[in-house]
C-alpha cells in the first residue's frame, strides 16, 4: 500500500520527471499546478506529504501552505519547499508557515528521494 | 533515457516555448503604463520554471545561463534595481537566447561553441547588474553523493574506544505537529549505515490522563554505523535541527562530548549513563570518567575558568573533518561576497589590535624619555640613535594605526539602499552621488558615525529634497540629488551630506528659536548662527512630522554623538538651493601630534594640525588695557591666557607667547609661558570625574613622567569667539584705534 | 478508522482499526483515557492498525504508563504487524512485552 505524495509546480515537465522519480520509488503521486488547483484535488483525499514550488501563479506556495495548515486533514502533513538558492527568505517564510523541509532549485531526482525519505517511509 | 523521461524532455520544450513567449510579451509591455509588478514577477516566473526543469534534465548549459538571469530578475522584484527600458532590451535579447538554448535541445544537439559564447557575453552583460552578491553555485557542480573519507581515527587518552557514532535526539513539543517524524529520519539513517542499537529515552512521556498526544516527548539515544562523512550525517537531521536538540558524536569520539551530552540533555545523568552503556557508545570506566571530568567542570565554571571557544575546540581536538570544514568556508565565502566592498583580508580581533596601539603608544612614551636622558648626558652619539629610534618608531606608529583605518565607502554605501527605499516610501525621485568613498578613517569612529549620518541623511530626504513636482515648479530638474562625500583636510576627516532640496528657512528657524527661548528677540546671529541653531536640544522646525524623522531623535542627538568622537557638525544651507551639513573629526581617536607648550609649572598639548603659527605677545602697553584680542597682520585675533584659563598662580614671564590656534575656519590665540615644541602625544582619556572640564580633551604622559594636559581646541576656540561675540561691533572700533 | 468496546465483566476492551498517527492520535487518546477510567483490566486490540507513526508509539507508552500508574492489567489481543515492526525498530518489544500476546 504505497503512500501518496502531491506535488505542486507550474512546471509539468518538473511534475512529471519528480512524478516518475517518485512512481519509481513506490508512491502514489498527485500533480497540482499551483496552489489553488492543489487545494481543489486535494479535497480532503489522504496525502501523506507534500511537495511545493515557492513561486507560482494564482496562489504561491506560501499562501498555500498557510491554507493547507487550516484544513485539518492537512494540518501535520510535512511540507517540502521547493526553494531557490537566493531565497532564504522565502525558505524562513515557508518555515514559519509549518513547512519545515525544502529541496533547493534546480535539483535532481535523487535528491528529491533523499529529502522525502526523511520525512515519509515508502 | 527512459520514453517516460523523452515524454518529459518534450513537455519541458514544449513548456519552454510556452513560457519564453510569456516572458517576451511582458518584457515588451514593461513601461507602457500597465502593470509592471505582475510582468516583472510573470519574466521572473518564466526564467525560474526553465531554470528549476532544465536542471531536472541535467541540462547545465540552460541552468548556468538561466541563473544569472533569475538572479538579475530576483533584485529587479526585490526592487533593488529597475528594470529600465536598457535592461529590458538586455532580457529580449536573453529571452531569445534562452530561446536558442531550448531550440537546440529540441533538436538533440550539444550546446556548440558559438551558442555558449553569446551565453557568456550575454551572462557577463547581465553580471553587471549583480554587483555585491553573492553568486551561488550553479550547475554542474551536483553533490555527487560520495562519502568523503571519515578522518582517521583519534585515539587518545581523552577519547572513547567506540568506532561508532553516537547520535542523540530529543524532540521539541511540536516537531510532530510539523509532520516531522522521528522514526523517519531514524530509518533514513538505515539507507547509508546500520543502526547497531537504540534506547529511546521514555523518561519524558506522561501518563495517557497528562498526555498531549501531539507534543512530542520522545528522544532518542543511538549508536550508528557508517562511512559516512559528518556533513552526511548532519544533514539527516536537517529539516527537524529547529524543533529538536540533536548532538552527534563522532568514532571515537572524545569523553568531553559525552560530558557535554550529559549536561545538556534534561535526564538524570546515571539514567542516561546506562543508556549509553547499552548502546555500547561507553564503557563502564569512560562513563565514569565523563560523569567525573562532568563534576570537574561545574567546579570549574563556578570557578569562573574562561570556556574554551567551540572552533578551538573543535580543531584540538581534531573533530572538524574536510567537508565540514569546506561547507564553513563556503558559507564564509557567500558571506564575504555579500560584504563586497568591506572585505578584509585577515580578521583581527579588535581588543589585539587596541593592545598594540597602547604598546605603540607606551613604546612613544619611553622613546621620548630616552631622548631626553640622552640630551641630558649630551652623548652626540646616544642623542643621534635615539634620533633614528623615534624616527622608526614614528612610522611603525603610523603603520598601527593604519592597521584601524578603514574605507567610508562601505558606510557610504549603504545608504544606497536607504536612500532608495526612503525616495520610495516619500514617493521622491533622489539620486545619490557618493563621492571620496575611499578616503580613510578609525574603525571605531566608522562604526559610531552610522548612526548620526543616517539620520542626517535621512532628514535630507524628508524635509530637504522637495516632491519631485514641487522641484519642476521652482524651475529644478524633478529628480533631487543627495551628495555623500568625505575628504581629509588638516588632519581631520570631513564628511559632507548635501542635497539640493529647498534649503533652511532663516526666518522659521529663528522664530522657532525665540518661542523656544534659545535665543533673544533682537540678538544679532549671523546666517551659520542661525542655520545652527537646529543643533540646538528640543528643536525641530519639520511642520508635518513624518514616520522618518520624527522618531523624537533631534539633531541635538546628532551633535551630541558626534562631539562624543571628538567631532564636530555644521550646517551651511541657501534657501531654494540646498544645504549642506558638514562633519568633521579626527582620523584617529589613539595618538596625535602634538605642540607642546607651557604656563606656569604645568605643560600643555595642542594637536599640532590645529596650529597655524605662533607669534611674541605684544607688550602690555601695546595692547588696549584689558583687551582679549590683538591685531594680527589687520585681522582681530581674540586671545585668551591659558593662566587666567586654568587660574595659575604666580607672575607671567615679561615676555609671552602666542599659539594661534583654528578650528572650523575660526582663529583663537592662546596665550603661553613657554613654547617646547612639537610632541607625540598618546592620548589617555580622562576619567568621568573630568568630563564635565571644558578646553580640556585628555591627558599625555610625557617623556619625563609629569602629566600633560591636552587642549580641546574646538572647546577653547567655541569660548573664546563666544566671549567676543557680543563685543564685535566695539572691537571692530577699537582695533581702528589700536592700529 | 473505527472502535468498539464491549464491556465484560472488569475487562475493557478497545479495537483501534485504521490510522495511529498525529491525525488520529487525539481522537485514540480520548477513547483510550474513558477505558481506562473504567473499572477492572483493559484488552486492546491494534490487529486493525494499519499505519503507525512516533505520535502512535508515543500514546501507547503514555497508555502502559497510565495503566501501571493505577496498578491495571493491559492486554494486547492482537498486534498488527506494522506495530510489531516499530516496537522492534524502538526497542520497545520488551517494554510491551508483559502486555503483548504469548506468541509475540
Amino acid at each position: 500500500m504505497g503512500k501518496t505524495i502531491m506535488i505542486v509546480d507550474d512546471s509539468a515537465s518538473l511534475r512529471q520527471v519528480v512524478g516518475i522519480a517518485l512512481k519509481g520509488a513506490g508512491y502514489e503521486v498527485l500533480e497540482g499546478c499551483d496552489g489553488k488547483d492543489a487545494l481543489a484535488k486535494l479535497d480532503g483525499r489522504k496525502v501523506h506529504l507534500i511537495i511545493s514550488d515557492v513561486n507560482m501563479p494564482n496562489m504561491d506556495g506560501i499562501s498555500f501552505v498557510k491554507a493547507l495548515k487550516q484544513l485539518p486533514a492537512y494540518r501535520f502533513t510535512p511540507v517540502i519547499m521547493l526553494t531557490t538558492e537566493a531565497g532564504d527568505d522565502k525558505k524562513r517564510e515557508g518555515q514559519a508557515a509549518g513547512a519545515k523541509a525544502w529541496v533547493v532549485k534546480p535539483f535532481q531526482p535523487p535528491q528529491m528521494l533523499n529529502a522525502v525519505s526523511k520525512l515519509i517511509l515508502p | 533515457m527512459s520514453t517516460n523521461m523523452d515524454d518529459a524532455l518534450q513537455t519541458f520544450i514544449v513548456e519552454s516555448r510556452e513560457l519564453l513567449q510569456t516572458m517576451e510579451a511582458s518584457l515588451l509591455e514593461i513601461g507602457q503604463g500597465g502593470d509592471d509588478t505582475e510582468n516583472i514577477n510573470a519574466i521572473f516566473r518564466a526564467a525560474h520554471t526553465i531554470k528549476g526543469s532544465a536542471g531536472l534534465f541535467s541540462l547545465d548549459p540552460i541552468v548556468a545561463f538561466t541563473h544569472v538571469a533569475e538572479s538579475v530578475l530576483d533584485r529587479v522584484r526585490a526592487q533593488r534595481i529597475a528594470m529600465d527600458p536598457a535592461l529590458a532590451r538586455l532580457f529580449l535579447d536573453v529571452c531569445d537566447q534562452m530561446g536558442a538554448l531550448v531550440e537546440r535541445v529540441a533538436s538533440g544537439l550539444e550546446v556548440n561553441g558559438e551558442l555558449q559564447a553569446r551565453s557568456d557575453e550575454l551572462a557577463r552583460q547581465l553580471s553587471h547588474h549583480l554587483e555585491g552578491t553573492a553568486v551561488f553555485p550553479v550547475a554542474g557542480d551536483w553533490p555527487d553523493g560520495a562519502p568523503a573519507q571519515v578522518a582517521p581515527p583519534v585515539f587518545g587518552p581523552g577519547c572513547v574506544t567506540s568506532g561508532l557514532w553516537h547520535i542523540s535526539l530529543r524532540g521539541g513539543p511540536d516537531l510532530l505537529r510539523f509532520g516531522l517524524d522521528p522514526l523517519s529520519i531514524l530509518r533514513y539513517l538505515g539507507t547509508f549505515g546500520q543502526i547497531v542499537s537504540l534506547e529511546m529515552v521514555l523518561a519524558g512521556i506522561p501518563r495517557l490522563n497528562q498526555l498531549d498526544p501531539e507534543t512530542c516527548y520522545m528522544g532518542f539515544e543511538l549508536s550508528f554505523a557508517s562511512k559516512a562523512d559528518a556533513q552526511t550525517i548532519e544533514d539527516s537531521f536537517a529539516f527537524v535541527r529547529d524543533d529538536c536538540t540533536v548532538r552527534l558524536i563522532p568514532p571515537y569520539g572524545p569523553i568531553a562530548d559525552y560530558r557535554a551530552l550529559f549536561a545538556d540533555m534534561p535526564e538524570d545523568s546515571l539514567l542516561l549513563g546506562q543508556m549509553l552503556l547499552r548502546c555500547g557508545s561507553l564503557t563502564q570506566a569512560e562513563l565514569a570518567q565523563a560523569l567525573a571530568t562532568q563534576e570537574w567542570l561545574a567546579e570549574d565554571e563556578a570557578g569562573q575558568a574562561p570556556a574554551p571557544r567551540l572552533g578551538e575546540v573543535l580543531v584540538d581536538q581534531q573533530l572538524v573533518e574536510q567537508p565540514v570544514i569546506d561547507a564553513a568556508l563556503e558559507r564564509q565565502q557567500q558571506v564575504r561576497q555579500t560584504k563586497g566592498a568591506e572585505v578584509t583580508l585577515i580578521r583581527v580581533d579588535a581588543a589585539k589590535l587596541d593592545q598594540l596601539i597602547n604598546l605603540v603608544g607606551e613604546l612613544i612614551i619611553a622613546g621620548a624619555g630616552a631622548q631626553l636622558a640622552a640630551r641630558r648626558f649630551k652623548a652626540p652619539a646616544l642623542v643621534e640613535a635615539t634620533g633614528v629610534l623615534s624616527r622608526l618608531v614614528e612610522d611603525v606608529r603610523d603603520s598601527a594605526l593604519t592597521l584601524r583605518m578603514v574605507q567610508i565607502g562601505a558606510t557610504f554605501n549603504r545608504f544606497r539602499r536607504v536612500v532608495r527605499d526612503v525616495a520610495i516610501e516619500l514617493d521622491k525621485d533622489i539620486q545619490l552621488d557618493i563621492r571620496g568613498g575611499e578616503t580613510e578613517l578609525d574603525k571605531t569612529i566608522v562604526e559610531k558615525i552610522g548612526d548620526p549620518l543616517t539620520h542626517i541623511v535621512r532628514n535630507a530626504l524628508d524635509h530637504g529634497i522637495e516632491s519631485a513636482a514641487d522641484r519642476v515648479a521652482r524651475g529644478k530638474p524633478a529628480q533631487g540629488r543627495l551628495m555623500l562625500n568625505a575628504f581629509h583636510e588638516s588632519g581631520s576627516i570631513v564628511i559632507e551630506v548635501s542635497d539640493d532640496g529647498g534649503g533652511l528657512k532663516k526666518e522659521r528657524i529663528l522664530a522657532k528659536a525665540m518661542e523656544r527661548g534659545l535665543v533673544a528677540e533682537g540678538q544679532g546671529l549671523s546666517d551659520k548662527d542661525i542655520f545652527n541653531l537646529v543643533f540646538e536640544p528640543g528643536f525641530s522646525t519639520a511642520e508635518q512630522v513624518s514616520n522618518l524623522s520624527g522618531r523624537g531623535v533631534g539633531m541635538d542627538v546628532v551633535k551630541r554623538n558626534i562631539q562624543a568622537l571628538r567631532g564636530t557638525v555644521d550646517l551651511e544651507s541657501s534657501e531654494g538651493h540646498g544645504t549642506t551639513v558638514r562633519i568633521r573629526l579626527p582620523l584617529t581617536l589613539a595618538i596625535i601630534d602634538g605642540f607642546l607648550i607651557g604656563a606656569g609649572p604645568s605643560s600643555y598639548v595642542v594637536p599640532l594640525e590645529q596650529v597655524v603659527e605662533c607669534i611674541e605677545l605684544p607688550l602690555a602697553g601695546q595692547l588696549a588695557s584689558g583687551a582679549n584680542y590683538l591685531n594680527l597682520r589687520g585681522e582681530v585675533l581674540p586671545f585668551i591666557r591659558l593662566r587666567d584659563l586654568f587660574e595659575i598662580p604666580g607672575e607671567p614671564p615679561r615676555r609671552e607667547n602666542v599659539v594661534v590656534v583654528q578650528y572650523a575656519g575660526e582663529r583663537a590665540g592662546l596665550v603661553v609661558d613657554q613654547l617646547f615644541g612639537e610632541f607625540q602625544t598618546v592620548i589617555k582619556p580622562l576619567g568621568k570625574v573630568f568630563s564635565h572640564i571644558r578646553c580640556i580633551g585628555g591627558s599625555t604622559i610625557l617623556g619625563s613622567g609629569e602629566v600633560a594636559l591636552i587642549l580641546d581646541v574646538p572647546g577653547l576656540v567655541r569660548h573664546v569667539t563666544a566671549r567676543e561675540t557680543g563685543l564685535s561691533r566695539s572691537r571692530q572700533g577699537s582695533l581702528a584705534a589700536t592700529a | 478508522m473505527n472502535e468498539s468496546e464491549q464491556p465484560c465483566l472488569a475487562v475493557s476492551r478497545v479495537a483501534i482499526a485504521g490510522e495511529m498517527t498525529i491525525f488520529t492520535a487525539r481522537d485514540w487518546r480520548d477513547r483510550l483515557l474513558s477505558a481506562m477510567e473504567a473499572p477492572g483490566d483493559v484488552e486492546l486490540d491494534l490487529g486493525m492498525v494499519s499505519e503507525v507513526d512516533a505520535a502512535g508509539i508515543q500514546l501507547l507508552v503514555s497508555l502502559v504508563l497510565e495503566a501501571r500508574a493505577t496498578d491495571r492489567a493491559l492486554r494486547l489481543v492482537a498486534v498488527a504487524e506494522r506495530i510489531t515492526e516499530a516496537f522492534e525498530f524502538c526497542r520497545l518489544t520488551d517494554f510491551f512485552r508483559e502486555a503483548l500476546p504469548a506468541q509475540a
